[in-house]
């Protein structure tokens, strides 16, 4: 039976690369056979913001989508999302606005392996 | 398949939003039934200090997150040396809360199933 993994970031899609970082992990655990969820918290939630235009940066927002059509469920805390003044439909598709109690929670309990990256 | 988390709160409260968000995320997973314990060490150890007043920089009370805990069963524990490098007794701390031993920390990393740091 395939082990799972829940990563939980905290930092944004800009200024630090934890993002990124965040999804390579996502990817590799993928490639070894791992369920992998990601759970975006606090200033994580920005990274799963539509439309995103770094000019010299790798793009998180398409890294993430990707990483979604690839098995990756995704999900990010509905009131810190608020909390930044952004409104549902502002996330990319593979990402759900959802909650700690609920998505968070599911995917917690779901999981052999809990990785946190914040600073 | 996870039973149990160990939330670690290793920053002070207010100015940074770190601790406030273990405390929600430890409450999450206590709503629903998992066993879940919170670890206050580090700089996380002024999280435990009563006289805290929010209210003076508008933020939420880290306290009152705290308690909302005991509700569903959540224990709070404090680590004793980081107090003690700290220059905090332990009468200074509000109730509810259980002081332990590094050592004895250190056993709850592995009583657990999952642990987050904050």
């Amino acid at each position: 039976m395939a082990k799972t993994l829940t990563i939980l970031w905290r930092t944004g899609s800009m200024m630090a690369m934890d993002a990124n970082v965040a999804v390579k992990i996502a990817m590799a655990a993928k490639k070894k056979g791992y369920n992998v969820h990601m759970f975006g918290y606090g200033e994580g939630v920005t990274a799963v913001k539509k439309g995103q235009r770094p000019k010299r940066f790798p793009n998180v927002g398409e890294e993430l989508e990707q990483a979604g059509k690839e098995g990756v469920t995704q999900a990010v805390c509905e009131t810190c999302f608020a909390a930044r003044g952004f409104e549902r439909g502002e996330e990319i598709p593979s990402a759900k606005v959802g909650s700690l109690t609920n998505d968070l929670f599911k995917f917690v309990s779901e999981s052999d392996r809990l990785v946190t990256i914040a600073r | 398949m996870a039973n149990s988390i160990l939330v670690l709160i290793t920053k002070p409260p207010y100015g940074l939003e770190e601790a406030f968000a273990g405390l929600r995320l430890a409450l999450a997973m206590g709503v629903n039934g998992m066993k879940t314990s919170v670890l206050m060490l580090e700089d996380g150890v002024f999280n435990a200090l009563a006289a805290q007043k929010p209210e003076a920089v508008k933020m939420p009370s880290n306290i009152e997150a705290t308690k909302e805990l005991y509700d569903f069963e959540v224990p709070v524990y404090v680590v004793k040396e980081d107090l003690d490098a700290r220059g905090i007794p332990e009468s200074k701390l509000f109730e509810g809360l259980k002081v332990v031993s590094a050592a004895k920390a250190k056993e709850m990393l592995a009583e657990h199933d999952l642990t987050t740091t904050f």
